[in-house]
């Protein structure tokens, strides 16, 4: 069994300047790739951006020979997941939209995410509790981090307009609408799959599909905000501005969601706390 | 005359749902505070029933009158979003509730009887459900009514919300689920009794074996706080013979480890054995950073069998093992059938054992015998309405991707 963590303070030399040295790539690749967007090279910004998502992709596959599990536990890993699928999405965006802002709004993002991990990695342990050994786990979380980088870039996308539109006393155009919605059809279906699958999972777990814990619960808001806002959008006289808005509350719930449950009151018998 | 409208004029909107859905979950909060209690559903098949016919009663019933303007107001997106919006509140409120130990009841007068931290429970959040229910059931019908192939996803969609929905409903009243504990080696038995309730397994079951396996433990330096409390430092890594360990000017090393040890009185020291629940110790030699020797000793988390040991490292430090995480914990059952033929099968979280409608999930162990735990703790559980609650949730899984992935204007051509 491997037994080397690498994250351990003064533990482990090797694994600190491996992660540090992906995640500083990641970063430097990524802000290069933002500069390249904005100054009109969108082919380097391009391979700059595939470049630092490789770079997160590959510590993760190290992580994940060096830990022996899947590094999808703590908090700390699913943000390097949630970076690490952002220029998929990016890639996406890129060929769909053309959009040099957005790129631009994707790359900081991830670069944000990089730097938050960079600073505070989070306890990279090895253990792994019994529950968490269930051939869903990787669906669920990963279906999850899919979603999620779809989703807040679609949040971030929302406020973006809609600042953008009040600086510069404007409209919203339906174009901007479609880029978001676009993003939130990508997102939704696999939110749904990361639910659906953490209910078949807790079927097994638990015996319950569904047991209200707080996690489950703000899984739940999320879901229903999102699905507001989708029927806010086939609406066809629902207002643009009204519809960001619902946006980005939906995307203050995944967030809650995501990051927030650990604090609130109710978490302390919550089944998820796994520790971050 | 007056071109003002008045506030119930119809087409009714956002404001008018959120006003009727707010009245109707206050009304049952006032009943609940008035008689306490939790929401209840009918039994079996009344539930069955009552699902069935409010379904098919709304939906022919949008159908039919469709142009309604009453009828495409309870199948519209206003009351949904009024419901869809109470619901989130009511939920919102119940993670903002501590939650009581054991998931018990608060000492509280109104917080219990409100059901506000368990609002499963409640009536304000089942009536806010029902009528979501009945609104995703009318608009099913005012589609079916002008029916075209591009509504089948809206369909697939809606009627799984509407068959999960309904039949998780119908599982309150029919989800039968028992915690029992098993004696490790006693006789078999297909009758579990507690508090009160009874259940007859298809089967006699007879725990003949619980085994659990940790992982490695990790050692922690433990220093004394000024305020009468300890700061806690433990390793990221496991222990191991030769790993060695570091905490600022602190050095330790490990010169044996034994995964499964027992202290000997008569020999005043640790010694490998193959004992069930038997836990771990370490020698260890501990160094400051200029080389000079700290301590060297025994640490060990302790067991059934064994006190813990501790290294004390001068005033108010001490090095001490952090008890093993378990990695899996397994319990085999001999299962005897009606025919007397009999087979072992091995129970694992994840991995629950089924004997016809039941399903048999290892729950819990003696935490503090460990492996040597003489019982393990079952929930034995049985839903008949699974199968159509998972027969919704798929339906919901290929309808949300039917109608936002398979959708021209998602995979079109470049948009500048």
């Amino acid at each position: 069994m491997v037994q080397t963590g690498f994250m351990g303070g003064e533990e482990n030399m090797t694994g600190i300047i491996i992660v540090r040295l992906c995640l500083g790539m990641a970063i430097v690749c990524w802000v290069a790739g933002a500069l390249g967007y904005a100054t009109a090279r969108r082919r380097t910004g391009m391979g700059l951006l595939l470049a630092g998502g490789a770079c997160v992709a590959g510590l993760l596959g190290y992580m994940w020979i060096t830990l022996g599990r899947p590094p999808l536990r703590t908090m700390g890993e699913t943000r390097l997941w949630f970076a690490c699928f952002l220029p998929v999405i990016a890639v996406i965006v890129h060929f769909k939209f053309a959009n040099r802002m957005l790129s631009v709004l994707i790359l900081a993002l991830a670069s944000m995410i990089c730097v938050r991990d960079l600073v505070d990695p989070g306890a990279f342990d090895q253990t792994m509790m019994p529950a968490l050994k269930s051939p869903w786990f990787i669906p669920h979380v990963v279906a999850y981090m899919v979603s999620y980088s779809s989703l807040v870039l679609a949040g971030v996308c929302a406020l973006y307009f809609l600042l953008a539109a009040r600086l510069r006393k404007k409209e919203l155009n339906p174009q901007q609408g479609e880029i978001v919605f676009n993003l939130v059809q990508i997102g939704f279906p696999l939110m749904t799959v990361g639910m659906l699958f953490g209910a078949f999972w807790a079927k097994e777990a638990w015996s319950d599909y569904w047991s209200w814990d707080p996690k489950e619960t703000w899984a739940l808001i999320t879901w229903l905000a999102y699905a507001a806002y989708i029927h806010l959008y086939w609406r066809k006289r629902s207002n643009l501005r009204w519809q960001m808005i619902v946006l980005i509350i939906a995307t203050v719930a995944l967030v809650i969601c995501w990051m927030g449950v650990n604090f609130l009151p109710s978490a302390a018998q919550s089944i998820h706390v796994y520790g971050s | 005359m007056s071109s003002r409208t008045h506030f119930w004029q119809t087409p009714w909107r956002f404001s008018q749902s959120l006003v009727i859905v707010g009245g109707v979950v206050l009304s049952l909060l006032a009943v609940q505070l008035l008689l306490g209690g939790r929401a209840i559903a009918p039994q079996y098949p009344a539930n069955r029933m009552a699902f069935a016919i409010l379904s098919l009663v709304t939906i022919t019933a949008a159908a039919a009158f469709v142009e309604f303007s009453f009828v495409r107001w309870l199948g519209g997106l206003h009351l949904s979003l009024a419901c869809g919006s109470l619901i989130t509140i009511i939920l919102i409120l119940s993670t903002l509730m501590p939650s009581a130990p054991s998931g018990e009841e608060t000492v509280n007068f109104f917080l219990p009887r409100l059901h506000l931290a368990y609002p499963h429970r409640g009536w304000s959040l089942a009536g806010c459900l029902a009528i979501l229910f009945v609104n995703v059931a009318a608009a099913m019908g005012r589609r079916i009514r002008r029916f075209q192939a591009r509504q089948l996803s809206f369909l697939v969609l809606h009627g799984g919300i509407l068959l999960a929905m309904g039949m998780a409903m119908c599982a309150t009243s029919e989800m039968v689920s028992l915690s029992v504990k098993m004696s490790v080696g006693g006789s078999g038995t297909e009758l579990f009794v507690n508090g009160g309730k009874e259940i007859f397994l298809p089967a006699k079951l007879r725990l003949a074996s619980f085994d659990l396996e940790n992982y490695p433990p990790k050692l922690a330096l433990v220093t004394a706080r000024g305020d009468g409390r300890e700061r806690f430092e433990a390793t990221e890594r496991w222990c191991a013979k030769g790993e060695s360990f570091s905490w600022g000017e602190i050095e330790a090393e490990i010169l044996e480890f034994l995964p499964s040890a027992i202290f000997r009185m008569d020999q005043n020291g640790w010694e490998s054995t193959d004992v069930k629940g038997a836990c771990p110790a370490a020698f260890v030699l501990v160094k400051n950073t200029n080389g000079r020797k700290l301590a060297e000793g025994w640490v060990s988390c302790g067991g059934p069998f064994s006190n813990k040991a501790e290294l004390p490292l001068g005033i108010g430090r001490a090095l001490v093992m952090i008890p093993p995480s378990p990695s899996i914990f397994r319990a085999e059952f001999q299962i005897v059938e009606k025919n007397g033929r009999a087979r072992r099968e091995t129970v694992v979280v994840n991995r629950p054992l089924h004997i016809g409608p039941w399903w048999v999930y290892l729950t819990n162990y003696d935490v503090g015998r460990g492996a040597a735990s003489r019982w393990a703790g079952f929930q034995i559980v049985n839903d008949p309405t699974l199968k159509y609650v998972y027969a919704g949730l798929a339906m919901i899984l290929a309808g949300t991707f039917w109608i936002l992935w398979f959708r021209p204007d998602l995979w079109g051509g470049k948009r500048t």
